[in-house]
């Protein structure tokens, strides 16, 4: 005689109560995972925290961004809030607005951030939170960028936009020699205006402006350099100092960004310098097309015109969850590189309608 | 007995089961985390593409958004045409928004043709037929301030009134103000609005104007912008704490201008939107006060509030 060996569940719960049981069981399960979601929402919401919204490029970057997100809405419908924080220059500053963004529900995170080698914090809050990040302008270490696979650089390489100056005043040097080597010694005697000490850009820029010059044979004479960390009134003032020292015999200014090109301008204008020397920038702003166009400016670097679409279009793209667009290339995992452009006098009508 | 026990303990555990059912059927959104409060949309549709102009108004409403929980929309016509700033606004009520902030171009035609629903507004600088607040300084106060400093220097010659936004009511308060101490103290006025600097200048050197008088910081910045290199020009007053008006009475291209704290606004405006909302009870009370400072007084404590806000 054949004896069936009931499980501890079958003895417990007959096989109606089973049923039952499992029905519960189930229904529980649905309950929790509804009661766990928080539904969809048709706004994406993308934090943007900016190491200080004085800085003449990023704050353009940031209007265009708004500007390209109300058209992505009118063609696609839907809603994207760019939520602004201004570092004021100050790491815990910007890692306390990092917190507020995750906390508020931003789906998304733009950071050009304050100190480039303070990016670990960040990125593990925003790993905690499950929050892509995207950098851009400002580079971390590239060993921060590999801590996760959602962690971008949006930027173009600071070299480039060195190299461009340096050939910009190359050309000019070649082409006008009488004109620029004031002294006419055969050496450019120039002065350097830096970013920020530390920053990725200033230090790439103050080391390739110069090499199109000394790979071409050009004598240079570096009289003098400082930092005016990317401000345009501090180059101002050092600008001033030198004029004082120097006077005519200066015969380049290099600076690292338009606003200090534009500062040394105003120096040598007001110190009644005349004819000015060749000064050349990079970011090719507003002020400083202007200043081209007038003549004061000899040339800058646009920076990056496609940042504030790649910007966008990613940071959608993450929030989303959607592939990522294939106009966007992305290197070694991390990388968006985007190309610099040179603008002089003469080319500004191709490069800027 | 044993089978008294099986059946306590199905009973049970069904009884749990079932149990926990319920509390998730009522309690749908109770989980581990503390459920996030969908923050408060506030759209701030400004009326100029130069953000310079605006920048002041910008960072108190950041503030005052990230105080409050509130998340900001700014958008501006890109034409800076009153229509475009109407078609914007028509946008952002018909997407629909929790609160709407609007710096008006054209006070009139916005009255006019939108209709904002139940979207509680807040207006800056004028009045909005419909709005629940506005935020604004005393503008007639402002027009007069600036023409007392006009006839203290003991104008002979006639004096240019300028503004770029002749449909602002708030502007056109202090257009007529301006133009009324004018008229009381005897001096001849010519009142021009346009928005190139060029223009500006051409009329003020065919009325040989010994005085301009911008009585909006777009006009204002114009004039900083535009006599900045010049050598000889009529004097220049305004209005406006933009970073270049600033720099503009710095180095004496300006005479004076009239400031009142722009972030002060931009907190308060999103303030009362929060509050219109139903969000917050809180709010500040109390005008917004004007100086007028001149060259020589910007390095003042107080002055420099007005100039450089600090936000903490």
């Amino acid at each position: 005689m054949s004896r069936k060996i009931k499980s501890c569940f079958s003895r417990l719960f007959p096989k109606g109560a089973q049923i039952i049981a499992a029905l519960l069981a189930i229904l529980l399960l649905c309950g929790g995972c509804s009661g766990s979601s928080s539904g969809t929402s048709e706004t994406v919401r993308i934090g943007v925290a900016l190491y200080s919204q004085d800085d003449t490029f990023i704050s353009a970057v940031t209007q265009q961004m708004e500007q390209l997100a109300r058209e992505y809405e009118d063609q696609n419908g839907g809603k994207i809030n760019l939520n602004l924080a201004d570092g004021q220059r100050n790491q815990t500053i910007q890692l306390e607005q990092i917190d507020r963004f995750l906390d508020s529900g931003c789906d998304v995170l733009c950071v050009n951030i304050v100190d480039r080698t303070a990016a670990a914090v960040l990125i593990d809050k925003a790993v905690s939170a499950g929050i892509p990040v995207i950098f851009f302008n400002r580079q971390p270490v590239q060993e921060d960028l590999q801590r996760w696979d959602k962690i971008y650089y949006v930027g173009p390489k600071g070299e480039q936009s060195g190299i461009y100056q340096g050939e910009i005043l190359l050309q000019k040097w070649n082409q006008e020699r009488e004109q620029v080597d004031r002294n006419g010694d055969g050496i450019m005697q120039y002065v350097m205006l830096e970013g920020e000490p530390g920053h990725q850009d200033a230090l790439l820029r103050t080391e390739y402006a110069t090499k199109p010059l000394i790979e071409n044979g050009v004598a240079l004479e570096k009289l003098a350099s400082d930092t005016a960390n990317w401000s345009r009134a501090q180059a101002v003032s050092k600008m001033k100092q030198w004029c004082q020292e120097f006077g005519s015999s200066i015969e380049a200014v290099i600076a690292n960004n338009d606003d200090m090109a534009l500062g040394a301008i105003d120096a040598m204008k007001e110190m009644g310098i005349d004819p000015l020397p060749m000064v050349v920038g990079v970011d090719a702003t507003a002020p400083a097309l202007e200043a081209l166009e007038e003549g004061s400016l000899l040339g800058t670097v646009q920076n990056a015109p496609d940042m504030p679409e790649i910007l966008l279009q990613l940071s959608l793209a993450l929030a989303t969850g959607q592939e990522v667009p294939e106009t966007i290339t992305i290197q070694d995992e991390h990388y968006v590189w985007l190309p610099y452009h040179k603008i002089t006098k003469e080319t500004i009508r191709q490069i800027v309608p | 007995m044993k089978r008294r026990k099986n059946n306590i303990i199905q009973l049970c555990v069904l009884g749990i089961l079932g149990a926990a059912v319920l509390f998730t059927l009522i309690f749908p959104n109770l989980n581990v985390h503390v459920k996030r409060r969908e923050p408060l949309e506030i759209s701030a549709v400004m009326r100029d593409v130069d953000s310079r102009l605006w920048s002041g108004l910008r960072m108190g409403m950041e503030q005052a958004a990230s105080d409050l929980g509130a998340e900001l929309r700014f958008l501006s016509p890109t034409s800076g045409t009153s229509s475009e700033q109407e078609e914007l606004i028509q946008r952002e009520a018909e997407r629909g928004t929790d609160a709407m902030i609007v710096l008006p171009r054209d006070s009139e035609q916005l009255e006019q043709k939108i209709d904002f629903g139940e979207i509680p507004i807040i207006s800056l600088e004028s009045p909005l037929a419909g709005s629940r607040e506005t935020v604004a300084p005393d503008h007639p106060q402002i027009g007069t301030q600036l023409a007392g400093l006009v006839v203290q220097e003991g104008a002979k010659q006639p004096v240019l009134l300028v503004s770029c936004y002749p449909k602002s009511s708030g502007v056109t308060q202090r257009v007529e103000a301006a133009q009324q101490a004018l008229k009381k103290a005897g001096i001849q006025t010519i009142l021009y609005y346009g928005d190139t600097f060029t223009q500006i200048e051409e009329t003020a050197n065919q009325q040989k104007a010994g005085q301009i008088v911008a009585l909006d910081s777009k006009a204002t910045l114009l004039l900083a912008e535009g006599y900045a290199d010049s050598q000889s020009h009529p004097q220049l007053y305004g209005v406006g704490s933009v970073g270049e008006i600033t720099t503009g009475l710095e180095t004496g291209v300006l005479s004076a201008v009239a400031v009142w704290s722009e972030y002060a606004a931009g907190y308060m405006a999103v303030e009362y939107a929060v509050a219109s909302a139903g969000r917050s009870t809180s709010r500040t009370e109390g005008t917004l006060r004007t100086s007028i400072i001149k060259e020589d007084e910007i390095y003042e404590p107080e002055n420099q509030k007005l100039l450089f806000p600090i936000i903490s």
